[in-house]
């Protein structure tokens, strides 16, 4: 085994990868910006290390400094998580010209997939089915209008370098393009470095299905099952979940076939998703993900299979101990991403202070978070404070085991998507499994911000209550109120209340 | 006693359920009980008569005032109500400022686009609530703004002098959520 791992990230997934690296007995190296002092991946590590100011252009993706880190701690590899730098070409080789190892695949493979026009040649040439889109990255209007009429409206504008939403947007028709193409270029720019954009033909209300692949150094590649993960807003994932409730044996098999021929064609080593769009029976190759993905969790609770561990497990030389006929799937894996959105106000990112946090427990339920209480939630990273996932031996069972679950999440001082979570899970057509990525705009109930007259009530007398202790009416410092307080008003009135709206 | 959840108004009158903490004073939680059923909340103070109140995974806004200074706020809601449509646009969240595409002085149409911002790495263009025309723009590309930050005031539109008056709108719908 590795003697240790410098873990390239923050957040839930530094951590996942802090707690494989303990059950492993890994030294485990975590880095800081200045904003993540405190967080919950530095105070977990054995080891962390400053690498600079809060935004990540100055820290998180700072190779320099990283390997500055890496040869301080003596560490003996990398892993990226995901996002950051998980998916440059040129941080992989980076690590591995500096003598370490890099968890993931290798170099040209991760080059090869991150060039989104490329990978889909290399699909085609594979036999997997690709959806209709433009030969190449589109270099200015006039391209993209010829291009878009060829492969008909809508249609969706990518990143080639791209990945996680940024840098795509939808075209509806001609009028639309050019201020697009300008927004999704700029957009590329920054996340990626690189503004080059192309265009797909925009599937109606498919589903996101996606496969867990993972190969060793010694020429194995087993399918680890999909994934739905079709509830997604601005193309980020909301909800997933394992098994597909529309997958048969025969499609996961297909499909299966299909992701492990993908990686096998690109030499994959590691841990890799190849991601599918499906629709009323066929799937077309979306890209593949070089990395570690934030929903592996469903994948591991229903196979049974730790990919963190065995990420660090090939990457230290080991073969799988298993083939693809030892895989099996059982029961149901349900996972909620938890953001500081406000569901309410079409999911604007928020900021403030977690005051408190209570993570359910109980059986089935898994919490992969990346918070604490007392620590601030600020504008420079990703909104994911955790992530959670329950089991049950069928879909139904695990769905209302997260409905059971969510109730009991608390997170107070910063607005988070639990609310909306709640709403999908008790949501006739989540539960029917008729899902689809446009899910969130057919169903507008479930980020409606109405309050029903009984929550109202609750809430409302909380508020005064409070209001009231405020005013100095608290007990004598050192005594206790023999009768708990009431509130003033309604005390003055019998102590009876009520709301009216 | 008047307390606003949300932007939903609810007042609280001497009959009905009882309420009573069951236990307070433990860091920011609260134990409440209405009528038989106790209710678990936390409290957070977030200004002067401003808390956030969280019950059941949700976060609620929720503004408290006694009857007297309810009447005076409501006198003034109205007259915000009354200029629904102009409100300023203030910045929603945290972010930076990516492009302005409106001036001072240019008339837009409800849901034009007036300025892009860029928070936890996502464009977000900022649109407005109404037709109307630009007083004054108080940011540029580049700045960095808070939440709440003021960022486009407006006038009435020469042709829509008047529209607007009167009041027909309650003033809970004065509440200020700029579209995106």
């Amino acid at each position: 085994m590795l003697e240790s791992v410098l873990i390239a990230n923050r957040g839930e997934i530094a951590l996942r990868i802090v707690r494989a690296c303990r059950e492993l007995g890994v030294r485990s190296i975590a880095v800081y910006s200045e904003a993540d002092r405190g967080a919950p991946h530095v105070l977990a590590a054995d080891e962390a290390y400053g690498i600079g100011p809060a935004p990540s252009g100055e820290s998180y993706l700072r190779t320099d400094r990283l390997l500055e880190v890496a040869a301080r701690s003596g560490a003996r590899a990398v892993h990226p998580g995901y996002g950051f730098l998980s998916e440059r070409a040129v941080f992989a080789r980076a690590v591995r010209d500096a003598g370490l190892v890099f968890i993931g695949p290798k170099p040209d493979t991760i080059a090869a997939m991150g060039d989104k026009v490329r990978a889909r040649r290399l699909m085609q040439e594979a036999g997997t089915p690709v959806i209709p889109g433009s030969p190449g990255p589109v270099r200015n209007p006039d391209e993209a209008r010829r291009q878009a009429r060829e492969i008909g409206f809508p249609v969706l504008l990518k990143a080639a370098a791209g990945g996680g939403g940024k840098g795509m947007r939808v075209v509806e028709g001609p009028e639309g393009l050019e201020r697009a193409l300008a927004a999704a270029g700029r957009e590329a720019e920054a996340a990626f470095g690189d503004p080059a954009v192309y265009l797909e033909r925009y599937l109606d209300a498919p589903r996101h299905i996606e496969v867990q692949v993972l190969g060793d150094g010694h020429g194995n590649l087993v399918h680890l099952g999909e994934r739905e993960c079709s509830i997604q807003r601005r193309h980020q994932k909301l909800v997933e979940e394992s098994p597909s409730p529309v997958a048969t044996p025969e499609l996961r098999t297909r499909m299966g076939e299909a992701a492990a021929r993908a990686a096998r064609a690109v030499g994959y080593v590691g841990a890799g998703t190849v991601e599918f769009l499906y629709l009323d029976g066929d799937f077309h190759f979306l890209e593949m993900n070089t990395r570690l993905q934030v929903e592996h969790p469903v994948t591991e609770l229903v196979t049974g299979i730790d990919l963190v561990e065995w990420q660090l497990r090939v990457a230290a030389g080991e073969p799988l101990s298993f083939t693809q006929e030892d895989v099996r799937l059982s029961g149901h894996a349900v996972e909620c991403r938890i953001t500081s959105e406000d569901p309410f106000q079409g999911f604007l990112p928020a900021t403030g202070r977690v005051e408190v946090l209570e993570v359910p427990v109980g059986a089935g339920v898994r919490w992969d978070g990346g918070i604490r209480a007392g620590f601030d939630i600020g504008r420079h990273y990703d909104p994911l404070l955790g992530k959670l996932v329950t089991w049950g031996l069928d879909r139904a069972s695990a769905v209302r085991r997260m409905a059971r679950a969510l109730d009991e999440l608390t997170i107070v001082g910063v607005p988070t998507s639990v609310p909306f979570h709640q709403r999908v899970m008790r949501h006739a057509a989540f539960r029917r499994g008729d899902l689809s990525i446009r899910f969130i705009e057919d169903h507008p109930e479930l980020t409606a911000g109405d309050v029903d007259a009984d929550t109202l009530a609750v809430v409302a007398a909380a508020a005064a209550l409070l209001a009231d202790g405020e005013r100095g009416r608290q007990p004598a410092r050192g005594r206790r109120a023999a009768v708990p307080p009431v509130f003033s008003a309604w005390r003055r009135a019998g102590a009876k209340w009520a709301v009216l709206p | 006693m008047q307390v606003k959840v949300d932007g939903r108004t609810a007042r609280l009158v001497g009959t009905g359920d009882e309420a009573r903490v069951l236990e307070g004073g433990c860091g920011r939680s609260l134990i409440l009980s209405v009528g038989d059923r106790p209710h678990r909340l936390y409290g957070v103070r977030v200004g002067e008569a401003a808390w956030e109140i969280h019950h059941r995974g949700r976060s609620y806004q929720v503004e408290v005032a006694d009857e007297r200074s309810w009447r005076v706020r409501q006198a003034q809601g109205d007259r915000a109500a009354a200029a629904a449509g102009l409100e300023p646009l203030r910045a929603p969240m945290p972010g930076l400022v990516l492009r302005v595409d409106v001036e001072k002085g240019q008339e837009v149409a409800a849901g034009q686009g007036l300025l892009i911002v860029e928070a936890m790495k996502m464009e977000n263009e900022l649109r407005a609530r109404a037709a109307g025309r630009v007083r004054r723009v108080h940011v540029a590309a580049g700045a960095s703004v808070r939440r709440g930050d003021l960022l486009v005031e407006f006038e009435q539109d020469a042709g829509n002098d008047g529209v607007r008056e009167g009041r027909d709108h309650s003033p809970d719908d004065s509440a200020s959520r700029p579209e995106r």
